[in-house]
């Protein structure tokens, strides 16, 4: 009996600790910013990318329209018009998503225009969509909105000038589940990316960045310096393999996640910067705000508070 | 869907706490299965999470840049018009670094080297349509395989993008429809 209690105890441990949604709204934030940034940037080549007269019309997704498990609104569309008018309400709803209004249905918006997006061109997909669909399904299970939210700011000024109480956010033990899912989705992406390369020739001779840096798609920045400096891709090359494989076994503990996860930031920033890769960065350090602790963000956020406050006394 | 949950867990904790915890276990799992290495075992399991893994886009290996990086491809596109006259279209020169979209179009690309069917028509055909003015009778894609070079070669003055670096290969035409 006390066995089952204990393990119990640490069952309720891993999934099940009461808190707000307010890491989850800082995923939602950072999820909402990403697919802003990249379904407004193809707006021009909305038809181009995704209509029936585009590079990939229906009739080349026989695969996909013949199975009910990939859905994609878009498979309903007949006029342009009908593309025009999703993506416009699509767009509408990533902007209500990350400013936190209304969220209780643009979250459903945002979630099933991403999916359909995805598979009415697979030839454009790639991990960022399908790391922030997952992100997206996880929020989306969540009352999110409940902080740093319009929604939020506007209760708050109701009960205000109501001379009510301020609502305090609702915790419960099913919100940290599923920041917990977050977290283990991106522990799985790092070891399996890390696991994959084991494969490769060019991750064991420690050549793999050369090479990827090489590319003509990934060619960011010039890369004279590294080949002066040719060791200093080794060391990068090996680093990030360390990295991926470590990842899942050291961001648990509490003495080693600031360290792996400023690493990750530091890997990341490097993708971004080198590569090019500026959405997939973003998108990796969004989710990757999971693993951040309830006190560093409290702390953070004191900071923020001390700052503005003596601003504010400067100021006036 | 969890204010549900949370209202149940009002009532009967542990139900609620079952259901939460049921829903924990099947999604990591589905998360941990979808990129598994082929095996017998996860020949058996994977194709219970299938449905739930595509339903949300979630069905992926996360192999990025694995196993080896590729050291890239250039795509042209040859038109050849009713007087027989070739027209040749550098796609990946034209492509702006800067715009969103850059990345989801050379994804474009590499779809069509590696894999081309069953998208290549359709998108040699949109591409007839494109340069209609033209008026091309059939189109070729051409990709441009890139050669690993070497950091010496890299600090004497060679870039990847130099011919001498570059593997020609061509693939089979497809007809412009009338």
């Amino acid at each position: 009996m006390r066995a089952l209690s204990a393990a119990s105890s640490i069952w309720a441990q891993l999934w099940f600790q009461s808190e707000t949604t307010r890491s989850l709204d800082i995923v939602r934030i950072g999820v909402g910013l990403c697919l802003l940034a990249s379904y407004a940037g193809l707006t021009p080549q909305l038809l181009e990318l995704y209509g029936d007269g585009g590079w990939v019309p229906r009739e080349a997704l026989s695969m996909y329209l013949e199975r009910w498990e990939y859905p994609s609104l878009h498979y309903h569309f007949t006029e342009d018009w009908h593309w025009w008018a999703f993506h416009g309400v699509f767009l509408l709803a990533c902007l209500a998503f990350t400013a936190g209004w209304q969220v209780r249905w643009a979250k459903w918006v945002v979630l099933v225009g991403h999916i359909s997006y995805g598979y009415r061109n697979p030839m454009i997909t790639y991990g960022v969509d399908t790391i922030l669909a997952s992100a997206t399904f996880l929020v989306c299970l969540a009352p999110i909105g409940a902080t740093l939210s319009l929604d939020r700011w506007l209760s708050m000024r109701a009960a205000r000038r109501a001379g009510t109480p301020v609502p305090v956010p609702p915790s419960s033990p099913f919100h940290f589940t599923l920041r917990r899912l977050l977290q283990i989705q991106i522990a799985v992406v790092m070891l399996f990316s890390g696991l994959a390369k084991l494969r490769g020739d060019w991750w064991w001779s420690g050549d793999a960045l050369w090479i990827a840096l090489n590319n003509y798609e990934f060619a960011n920045v010039p890369i004279g310096w590294l080949a002066a400096h040719y060791e200093l891709v080794n060391v990068l090359t090996y680093g990030t393999l360390m990295l991926e494989l470590g990842f899942a076994f050291l961001v648990w503990q509490r003495a080693t996640r600031p360290f792996v996860l400023a690493a990750v930031v530091a890997m990341h920033v490097g993708i971004a910067v080198l590569m090019g890769l500026y959405l997939f960065s973003a998108a990796m350090l969004v989710c990757d705000s999971a693993f951040l602790r309830r006190e560093w963000i409290d702390r953070l956020r004191a900071w923020i508070g001390r700052k503005a406050a003596s601003r504010w006394r400067r100021e006036t | 869907m969890l204010v549900a949950l949370e209202r149940l867990r009002a009532r009967r904790p542990a139900l609620a706490l079952g259901i939460g915890s049921l829903f924990a276990v099947w999604h990591a799992c589905a998360l941990l299965i979808a990129p598994a290495p082929e095996s017998r075992i996860q020949a058996a399991v994977y194709p219970v999470f299938r449905p739930y893994l595509a339903l949300l886009h979630l069905d992926a290996g996360w192999g990025f840049f694995a196993p080896d990086p590729h050291p890239g491809v250039r795509m042209l596109y040859v038109l050849t018009d009713q007087e027989g006259r070739e027209h040749e279209v550098d796609f990946t020169g034209s492509l702006e670094r800067s715009a969103t979209g850059f990345q989801r179009y050379t994804m474009m690309q590499d779809y069509l080297w590696i894999d081309a069917q069953p998208y290549a028509t359709h998108a040699a055909r949109y591409l007839c349509r494109r340069h209609a003015e033209l008026r091309p009778r059939q189109i070729a894609f051409r990709f441009l395989r890139v050669q690993p070079l070497t950091p010496e070669a890299y600090v004497e003055g060679h870039r990847p993008l130099d011919p001498e670096f570059l593997v020609v290969e061509d693939h089979e035409p497809v007809p412009c429809e009338p």
